[in-house]
């Protein structure tokens, strides 16, 4: 009987201690998920600026929709299921209603989440010899990506910069990756103060080149704050870093090289590409409901190779856009040696070079039109150079959300304004220059959420 | 209705409790005695007077060890003893013990069986004696015999003489002078009586356990740490014993406990079955019980469980039963026992065999438009231009209509020739077809055998079944089979060790998936005239993703054939899953003192789980990838195939190990009026699952050989999309742990067994990610008190002779695994644009992060009207859910569009009302047995509430994804919402809804802009909030006939009807057609909208959610019929066959009543359940 009581109470203590004792640390401290990690190593915060799904897109749809573009039937503007997509297309003041599109505001944002958590993320982490090359680039990918955010935000959210009103609203400028830090909007020159600061650093910070378009270099940055510059009107500064985007990336593609017949010609990641981004797709962009605008269409010489590469003929004669540089029916939103030679053509005849403007234009232009039959351009006086390199960005970089930046700024200056019209079967919609809709409706439901003032519009 | 509970004896009940232990181990232990009665050289010393009887009985087990069983209600006769003796040898003391008391006792090893002393049947005179003996046997439905069973003989009149006998130890009777003519009465407490002719020998006679009878019989019930009698549990337990859950016939364990056990809803209309215990208590959490099988959480496929294995099932409801599990039991806890031996029993066979045919599915009814109609309306269509623009590089799957059409257009056929062909089509009816070539009757065999058997210190089981499933779609099928041994091992008497192993292997080949298999690709609907066989009745193909002219030029320019034929193509592809599931258990009981027991329990559990799809070379899946990635030359020739033309194998597997340990203490401790039930412990889980995903190119099966060099880098022009695209890739690994520590327990305290106050406590520790460590434990408990008011000296009612209170109060838990208190990344792979890992942020941090918390009540009272006539149980319960998972309100400039935290609440509260009734007439006994169950919920807090009225129009019951719920305050979590409808326009046909100001109007996006929730139209729940069967239960001798009819009340459904943007853009349409509006006056019979053209989604919207398609989804239905022929009367006493039955089950069988007047079913709303019938045989050798 009493071996048996220390057997018992042997076996007894044995099973409790192994219970209590050795499991505690294995069972309760290790993931749940292997592929879960709170993200604190170079790795992760490489892998948080990788993702494709937060960062490959730009939330560009509804500049695109407003641009005027290309037209719509009645019965294809009512067919669309999505109501800020028809409201966008007949301008009306609010876009988004009570729904939960936010034209970009949530997904924007997010990725300035992802950067905030990395740029701090980066803090925490000491430099080393070894980790200084990798800690420099995430920084300036990081950096880059926030930037860009900003912008876009920037340019759909807020009315366009100018000097001389830069204390008028601007965006909410989120530095910190706390949910609980407060949102109230900076002014216009806050935000494009940061906007040029943080490239400008991450410029310093990003090698020259990255194996894959789709990841912020030196070129990109310097690309991007060209575009910058020129919507804040500092050509000096957009000419310089054109410049330099252009020294990394002079590449044109030869339109007689191209296949033009196919569906879509223009090859994703094709040599022009700077930094590759597309956007998210709408119903309207879509063959055959897209029919790009007669005017616009009936622009281009028929010498032009653009005629045929940009365009696919609908069934009822119209034209729908096929031009994208991701060779499918998404549409682009990165940065290209094409938009580089614009701004640098717009920038020279801005600051007075105006043979070097022409020359920097018909560098493009030779080409995209059928070998031998381009004649280059010339231009008198600067009104006639700024107006053809204006027709030719509408020509260049039409379907990229970038005419409704330029219709914004260019409406600024008398000399450029348009009104832009829709006809939707007898009943006719017009936006007309500086109109107060040309900068979109803050989501209702971030003004429920902040109290931050709403645009007018 | 016998539990035995031998094999659990030593680990679940203590010895004083053996004491009050009612009938069901006197009987178990009764049948199993061998007669080896030895009195081992016990000695014992007692002194005393007029001790209790027990109290006797309790120091006479302490001294020697013996064990005692009777009857308690024995005890009430006994008398005081007054003794004193002193080291005396058992065998003398215990006549000294027994003199003077009513009952006589048997030596049987270590127990002490008490008999009533019955008085000899005299010979009375006023009887004609003719048989001189009668003999007989009394056993049980499992052939055990019956000791103590009463044998009354009846007078001419029915009425009882004083001529009677009992049962020995092995169910054998022997009267003598029985007079001629006279009838025998056979009772057992627990049992039916039975009544016979007398005869010399009556041969054995079996009694039929009464299911009504819960409280006369003791009632285990298991809640997975500890077994408690169900009479002395404070809590809700639902106990469905085996002759219940062998009364349906199924390869799935969990069928069998739908619609016999109150409170439990099943709903079979989503993705997964849905199993809902009670009312709804969490929102956005996991909302299915917990399934506990052997005491431990099963991981892995329940199927893989054979039903024949299982000794019953105890389904926890309320905190004190559930408490117990923590923060895993907030939707309760069902609690699988397995089979087991016994100790001291004869070996025995048990097999079980049926087989189950099945009709097809009627697919034929599926709500489809006719093909009249769906002819007449492409006509239309092309007429008015519809097909004028089709595309010319990536052309659509067109229609034979469409296409003969535009041949006559073009000029190249005959206006008489398109005639006639369409003539021809209008007589087809795809369905036909498909019911045809694509279904068959499904046949499911069902074989198990299984041996048990135990000497005084060892007892074991093994089995094995096989399950053999013939689908009714044609190719699939399912093939289970297990294997299980569990043995149990006494080597001292304080110890007992218990060991098992179960496997289970099961095949399932899914292959096809029915009629939603047969499309024309590219979302586009099936037209209802197509053919898939020729006029031979050999397969031929469809228009399938692009145009047959387009098809047939790609392979006239050399691509591979393109065409789709829906049939032969089943014959081309190969689906199968195979699962394992190993477990392995090992137990050590251990009495530590009289009174104390300890327990260490583990378990191994491993899975594996192993899915391939295999194409073959001719599979449409293959032909169609190779051919879209098919690269031109310059001269447009074909070029590169970079994808090989070869079979693609597509496979993923998973491994789990699952593994836990418990210590636990047990106390059973008696001291004057009180008793003292308690558990405590602790125990250590972990679950690793690791599993991965991959697809080979060009896999050749004979050879195992696989193409190495696939180019995933380059993007690759397709065809005829023109769209740049890599070689899909699949590759992919999983890997997840979840880790708890758990301490828990129970008490329970007895004061005079009539009172009796319970209490548990459980703190559950575990890795959820990046909670605090201070809150990963969460305590949760309850407390519970029972009144026996019949026993009060108080009470006397004698029509009620038994009532009992009971109410429970307490908290259990919930957790939602995909929130977290850090910011988590999670890693997705490789970024399809670079090819490098990337990872997303999955959770904003949440400090505050806590479990969900369900507090419930539960009251009841069970009681038996005199004559058992009537007999039951009523319960009330409210379920709170606190803390619960919900959105919050987030500033989504944060960057996070979602915030999920603690911010909701529900109220839940229902009745669970079981009445039992049984009677007898003539010859025939019956049993009805009616269950009721009330269960509502509404949603208390909820911060972030939505109310846009589009929200509301789905019903989020059916698949119950967390991210399409918009709870509202004071609404269920489910809830039926539609607008408001206004009526058809008598001049257009336009559906109608109501603008802000109350008027009719067809504007659709000023109806919608000034819809809010506010204006919406709620119906009522979504779910029945009223549900139950009545099942009835017919024996006539040895025949027994049972059917059970279900019933769900106060719930709407949705009807679905014809979408017209759908139809035109898709061709998929709805046999509504048929009654739209079409001119003026329409309206007054119909509300299905007319046809426009173009289609106007929003038209559409406002019709299919509108209220005029919602019904309500009241039903009644005759679920099953069971008939039993039991043949172990007819076998002869000495026969090799032990028992026999033979039995018959049909299932679904269809509904008596509904409330919609549409024919629909709202259980099954697209297609009826086939109705299923089984034949079977069970024996015992």
């Amino acid at each position: 009987m009493k071996t048996l009581c220390v057997i018992k109470n042997l076996l007894i203590t044995i099973g409790l201690v192994i219970i209590a004792g050795s499991c505690k640390e294995q069972l309760l401290e290790r993931k749940p998920d292997n592929k879960l990690v709170v993200p604190t190593t170079i790795d992760d915060f490489k892998a948080l600026m990788e993702d494709p799904y937060t960062f490959l897109t730009n939330y560009l749809n509804y500049a695109i929709v407003s641009s005027a573009e290309y037209e719509l039937t009645l019965e294809n503007w009512q067919s669309l299921s999505f109501a800020p997509e028809r409201n966008a297309y007949i301008w009306a003041s609010d876009v988004f209603e009570q729904s939960t599109a936010s034209g970009g505001w949530d997904n924007y944002y997010k990725q300035i989440l992802y950067t905030n958590i990395v740029l701090e993320g980066l803090e925490k982490i000491a430099e080393t010899q070894q980790n200084k090359e990798d800690r420099d680039q995430l920084k300036g990918v990081a950096l880059f990506y926030r930037s860009n955010a900003f912008f876009h935000l920037a340019l759909i959210f807020a009315d366009v910069y100018k000097a001389e009103s830069n204390n008028s609203l601007g965006i909410p400028l989120r530095l910190t990756s706390d949910i609980n830090a407060p949102t109230r909007r900076a002014t216009l020159g806050e935000t494009y103060a940061r906007i040029t600061a943080d490239l400008e650093e991450a410029i310093q910070l990003l090698p020259d080149f990255q194996r894959h378009v789709t990841r912020p270099a030196k070129a990109p940055a310097f690309a991007l704050l060209a575009r910058v510059y020129l919507y804040m009107g500092n050509y000096q500064q957009a000419l310089h870093c054109a410049d330099q985007a252009l020294q990394r990336k002079p590449n044109l593609i030869d339109f007689n090289q191209l296949s033009w017949q196919d569906d879509y010609p223009m090859e994703m990641y094709n040599i022009e590409t700077i930094f590759y981004a597309n956007v998210s797709a709408s119903a309207s962009f879509r063959a055959p409901i897209c029919r790009v605008k007669t005017e616009l269409f009936n622009s281009y010489d028929d010498r032009d190779l653009r005629k045929q590469a940009f365009f696919g003929l609908n069934e009822d004669e119209s034209h729908s856009f096929k031009g994208s540089y991701t060779g499918s029916n998404a549409l682009f939103s990165g940065l290209s040696s094409n938009e580089m030679y614009l701004i640098k053509a717009e920038c020279q005849a801005r600051t007075g070079d105006l043979d070097a403007a022409m020359e920097t234009l018909n560098t493009l232009l030779k080409t995209r039109w059928e070998e031998g039959a381009f004649e280059p351009l010339h231009s008198e006086n600067q009104l006639d150079a700024l107006k053809a390199i204006i027709n030719e960005r509408k020509k260049e970089l039409l379907m990229r959300g970038l005419r409704w930046y330029d219709l914004k700024r260019l409406n600024t200056d008398e000399r450029f304004q348009e009104t832009l019209t829709h006809n939707l079967d007898g009943t006719v919609y017009e936006l007309p220059p500086n109109d107060s809709r040309y900068t979109f409706l803050i989501p209702w439901y971030i003004i429920e959420a902040t109290g931050i003032e709403q645009n007018k519009r | 209705m016998l539990k035995f509970s031998h094999a659990n004896r030593s680990m679940h009940v203590s010895r004083i409790c053996l004491l009050a232990m009612k009938i069901t181990l006197f009987l178990t232990i009764a049948l199993s005695l061998q007669v080896s009665a030895h009195v081992f050289g016990q000695k014992i010393s007692l002194t005393g007077e007029s001790k209790t009887f027990s109290d006797v009985l309790d120091e006479v087990r302490r001294q020697t060890g013996y064990d005692f069983l009777f009857h308690s209600r024995y005890l009430q006769q006994a008398k005081p003893v007054t003794i004193n003796i002193h080291n005396m040898e058992l065998e003398e003391a215990l006549p000294l013990i027994f003199d003077g008391q009513p009952f006589s006792y048997e030596i049987d090893g270590r127990i002490i069986t008490l008999n009533p002393r019955m008085p000899i049947a005299e010979n009375p005179d006023n009887l004609t004696r003719a048989f001189t003996e009668v003999r007989g046997r009394v056993v049980d439905s499992l052939a055990q015999p019956l000791q103590g069973a009463s044998i009354r003989i009846l007078n001419a009149e029915g009425k009882r003489t004083t001529l009677q006998t009992t049962t020995d130890n092995h169910g054998f009777f022997l009267l003598r002078n029985v007079p001629n003519g006279a009838r025998l009465e056979i009772t057992y407490v627990g049992y039916a009586k039975q009544i016979v002719q007398v005869q010399t020998d009556i041969g054995t006679v079996i009694l039929k356990a009464l299911p009504g009878e819960l409280e006369e019989v003791e009632i285990l019930v298991n809640t997975g740490y500890q077994q408690l009698p169900k009479e002395r549990a404070t809590g809700s337990f639902v106990q469905i014993d085996n002759d219940l859950l062998n009364r349906r016939v199924s390869t799935s364990i969990l069928d069998r406990i739908e619609d016999i056990t109150p409170g439990l809803l099943v709903d079979r209309r989503g993705d997964a079955i849905n199993f809902d215990v009670r009312a709804r208590g969490t929102i956005m959490a996991n909302d299915q019980p917990l399934i506990v099988v052997d005491n431990y959480p099963f991981e892995g496929d329940i199927n893989s469980i054979n039903p024949n294995d299982i000794q019953d099932i105890t389904v926890l409801k309320d905190a004190a039963a559930a408490s117990i599990w923590g923060m895993r039991a907030g939707n309760g806890v069902i609690v699988i026992t397995t089979k087991k031996g016994a100790y001291s029993s004869s070996n025995r066979i048990e097999m079980n065999s049926n087989v189950t045919v099945g009709s097809k599915p009627l697919i034929t009814s599926l709500p489809w438009m006719s093909s009249d109609d769906y002819i007449e309306f492409e006509k239309e269509l092309f007429a008015k231009g519809h097909y004028d623009n089709i595309s010319t590089t990536n052309p659509p799957p067109l229609t034979p209509v469409v296409e003969l059409l535009m041949a006559l257009r073009d000029g190249k056929t005959s206006e008489q020739e398109v005639n006639n062909q369409i003539e021809a089509f209008k007589h087809n009816d795809v369905r036909k077809d498909i019911m045809e070539y694509m279904y068959q009757p499904s046949v499911n065999q069902q074989y198990a055998l299984s041996m048990h058997g135990g000497s005084d210190r060892l007892n074991y089981i093994i089995g094995g079944s096989l399950d053999q499933n013939r689908e009714n779609i044609v190719g699939n099928s399912y093939r289970r089979y297990t294997v299980r041994t569990q043995a149990a091992f006494r080597p001292f008497k304080i110890m007992e060790i218990r060991g098992g192993i179960n496997y289970a292997s099961t095949l399932n080949r899914p292959n096809n998936d029915g009629y939603s298999d047969v499309t024309r690709g590219n979302s586009f609907a099936l037209y209802p005239y197509a053919q898939l066989v020729d006029g031979d009745g050999h397969p031929v193909s469809i228009p399938y993703q692009y145009r047959t002219s387009f098809v047939e030029e790609a392979e006239a320019n050399g691509m591979l054939d393109w065409k789709f034929n829906p049939i032969d193509d089943l014959y081309h592809r190969e689906a199968r899953n195979v699962n394992e599931n190993l477990r392995f258990t090992a137990d050590i009981d251990l009495s530590l003192t009289p009174w104390l027991k300890g327990l260490i329990k583990y378990q191994y559990q491993q899975v594996n789980n192993d899915r391939q799809t295999f194409y073959n070379e001719d599979s449409y899946f293959v032909r169609d990838l190779v051919n879209r990635y098919t690269q031109f030359n310059e001269d447009g020739g074909i070029g590169e195939t970079p994808i090989p033309h070869g079979a693609i194998l597509n496979f993923a597997a998973g491994k789990m190990h699952a593994q836990a340990i418990r210590g636990q203490l047990a106390a059973n401790k008696k001291w004057g009026r009180y008793e003292l039930n308690a558990i405590g412990g602790m125990e250590a889980r972990k679950t690793e699952l690791n599993g991965y995903a991959s697809r080979y190119y060009d896999y050749d099966a004979n050879i195992l050989t696989v193409a190495s060099q696939i180019n995933y880098e380059d993007f690759y022009r397709t065809y005829p999309s023109s769209s740049q695209a890599r070689i899909p890739y699949i590759g992919s690994l999983e890997g997840t742990f979840d880790g708890a520590i758990s301490y828990f327990s129970n008490a329970s305290l007895s004061v005079n067994n009539r009172y009796i106050f319970s209490a548990s406590g459980r703190i559950d520790q575990s890795n959820i990610f990046g909670v605090r460590t201070n809150q990963k434990s969460v305590p949760l408990w309850s407390g519970g008190f029972l009144w026996l008011i019949s026993d009060e000296n108080f009470y006397h009612s004698s029509a009620i002779p038994f009532l009992k209170l009971r109410v429970t109060y307490g908290y259990s838990g919930n957790t939602d695994r995909t929130v977290s208190a850090y910011t988590t990344a999670r890693y997705g792979g490789s970024s399809y644009l670079t090819g490098m890992p990337y990872a997303m942020i999955q959770n904003p941090p949440n400090p505050e992060l806590r479990w969900e918390r369900i507090g419930m009540l539960n009251a009841g009272i069970d009681f038996r009207i005199v004559g058992d006539v009537l007999s039951g149980s009523i319960e009330y319960y409210k379920k709170n859910g606190y803390d619960l998972i919900g959105n919050a309100p987030i500033d989504r400039t944060t960057g996070i569009t979602s915030f999920k935290g603690n911010v909701a609440s529900i109220r839940g509260s229902g009745w669970d009302i079981q009445l039992n009734s049984r009677a007898d007439f003539f010859n025939v006994h019956w049993n009805g047995n009616l269950l009721f169950s009330k269960a509502t919920d509404r949603v208390t807090r909820y911060e972030r509430e939505n109310t846009s009225a589009n929200n509301f129009m789905g019903d989020n019951s059916v698949n119950r994804w967390a991210t399409s719920m918009h709870p509202v305050v004071g609404k269920p979590v489910f809830g039926i919402y539609s607008y408001r409808w206004a009526g058809l326009d008598p001049d257009t046909g336009n559906p109608r809804g109501y603008l802000a100001d109350g008027s009719p109007s067809s504007d659709y996006s000023q109806v919608f802009a000034q819809t809010t929730y506010d204006n919406l139209v709620y119906h009522g729940y979504a779910r029945p909030p009223y549900f139950g069967s009545f099942r009835n239960e017919f024996v006539y001798k040895a025949f027994s006939v049972s059917f059970n009819i279900t019933y769900k009340f106060g719930y709407w459904f949705k009807r679905p009807s014809l979408l017209y943007n759908r139809l035109l853009a898709y061709g998929e349409g709805h046999k509504d057609f048929a009654l739209r509006w079409q001119k003026p006056g329409d309206e007054q019979f119909t509300q299905v909208p007319s046809l426009v053209y173009p289609a106007n989604a929003s038209r559409d919207n406002l019709y299919y959610q509108s209220e005029i398609l919602v019904e309500k989804g009241d039903l009644i239905r005759l679920q099953d019929v069971s008939l039993n022929y039991d043949v172990t009367t007819k076998l002869n006493r000495n026969s090799f066959l032990k028992e026999l039955n033979i039995y018959m089950y049909a299932n679904n069988l269809g509904l008596l009543w509904k409330a919609n007047p549409s024919g629909i079913d709202p259980d099954f709303p697209v297609l009826p359940q086939p109705c299923t019938i089984s034949f079977g045989l069970r024996a015992s050798l």
